[in-house]
């Protein structure tokens, strides 16, 4: 009976060593995990950046394309650019996504213009 | 024989018709193909809208339609901010190239030829402005081609006018690519633009004459009369597709290139709407 408490005293320790070692291990990564998130985020970031600004930059030259470009996507493209420079992804994205929206909304007014412009000719 | 030359004809006349109402319907679904139509309309939407204003009026532009504004114009007349340019373009226009050959030597001895501007080059297939014919002078004869909105060029264009002074615009729009041309330049002239979602008619006809912030909108009839301009606002003489590019910020569009097809189009048609009016140029104009 004697033995079989040192054997589970044994195991005990074993265990709580094992344990303790994963906490320390778990408490030496976590700073290092901690750091890494932001990197890898930004990495991230950054690539979703460079799909998005191919994406603006293409409708912008399809506006172009159909003669209906507009002076404020110019400036949206830039700020993007601008803004991802200087590490400002949120700004980059956002100014990124308003681009995208004006230059839909100009190849709109290069379809619907096709044909509206004949109703305000005098007649 | 004869039977057969009256089948032929009988034949020819059924194959004719159709084509013929074929072109009528084109012109019926095309408003653009019928030029002088579109410059009576046009003359009819000012008179409606301004019955108390001789149409010939218009060719002073604003002026035409502010007591007030008018005043000031006449009184800034009377020593005229765009004297200097045109006294710098006669210089110039007076100066031989370097091979001794002068402008005249492709105008002919009358400077005052810019009530035929612009004119539709069959040859080239399109418009020609004063101010091509005026680079194209001085490339053929050896000498470098002039910026085209402002400096030398308006300057030189500023003499011409003012040499044209008291003749009527006389476009002629003869064959049915002339029509395309004119065409392609009353689409953009209606056709809204930029995040403003404005047409040229959008300030020159259906508002004109009204306020746009401190500056009152001028009609498109009579446009094109007064060109190049001195401008306030630039405080030296530019020529009318200086005015295009401006319009065209104005309304956040992204402008064309000076002298770009799609200007000189537009310059085409503009200055058709002032077919048969007095050229008053070089103008100014706030």
């Amino acid at each position: 009976m004697k033995n079989l408490w040192v054997f589970g005293l044994i195991i005990f320790s074993v265990a709580a060593c094992d344990s303790q070692q994963q906490a320390v291990d778990t408490a030496a990564e976590k700073p290092a995990a901690v750091k890494a998130a932001p990197v890898v985020a930004k990495v991230a970031e950054t690539q979703d950046f460079a799909t998005l600004i191919q994406q603006a930059e293409d409708l912008y030259t399809q506006t172009e394309g159909v003669k209906h470009a507009w002076t404020i996507n110019l400036d949206r493209l830039k700020d993007a650019r601008l803004a991802a420079e200087a590490g400002d992804m949120d700004k980059a994205v956002a100014n990124a996504e308003e681009a995208i929206k004006l230059s839909r909304l100009a190849l709109k007014q290069a379809e619907s213009e096709k044909t509206q412009w004949r109703a305000r000719v005098p007649q | 024989m004869k039977w057969i030359n009256l089948s032929a004809l009988f034949l020819a006349s059924i194959i004719a018709v159709p084509a013929q109402a074929d072109s009528l319907a084109d012109s019926a679904a095309n408003p653009a193909t019928n030029p002088e139509a579109d410059r009576q309309a046009l003359r009819n939407l000012y008179q409606q809208k301004f019955p108390n204003i001789g149409l010939a009026d218009f060719k002073d532009g604003v002026y035409a339609i502010d007591a007030k504004m008018r005043e000031q114009w006449l009184e800034l007349e009377d020593f005229p901010p765009y004297e200097i340019a045109i006294d710098e373009g006669e210089e110039l226009y007076n100066t031989p190239f370097a091979n001794g050959k002068s402008y005249a030597d492709c105008f002919g001895d009358d400077p005052g030829i810019k009530h035929n501007y612009p004119l539709f080059d069959q040859a080239r297939g399109g418009v020609v402005t004063l101010e091509i014919a005026i680079n194209e002078c001085r490339e053929e004869n050896g000498e470098a081609a002039l910026p085209w909105l402002v400096g030398e060029l308006a300057q030189i264009s500023a003499y011409m006018a003012y040499n044209s002074r008291g003749k009527n615009f006389d476009i002629k729009i003869d064959s049915p690519e002339a029509v395309a041309a004119y065409a392609d330049g009353k689409q953009f002239y209606y056709t809204r633009r930029g995040q403003m979602n404005f047409e040229c008619g959008s300030c020159h006809q259906q508002k004109v004459g009204q306020m746009l912030r401190a500056e009152r909108t001028s009609p498109s009839l009579g446009h094109a009369t007064q060109w190049p301009v001195y401008r306030g606002r630039w405080q030296y003489v530019g020529n009318i597709q200086k005015r295009f590019q401006e319009c065209n910020i104005q309304v956040r569009a992204v402008p064309f290139e000076a002298q770009s097809e799609e200007y000189r189009n537009l310059e085409y048609f503009l200055t058709y709407m002032s077919n048969g009016m007095e050229l008053n140029g070089p103008g100014s104009r706030r």
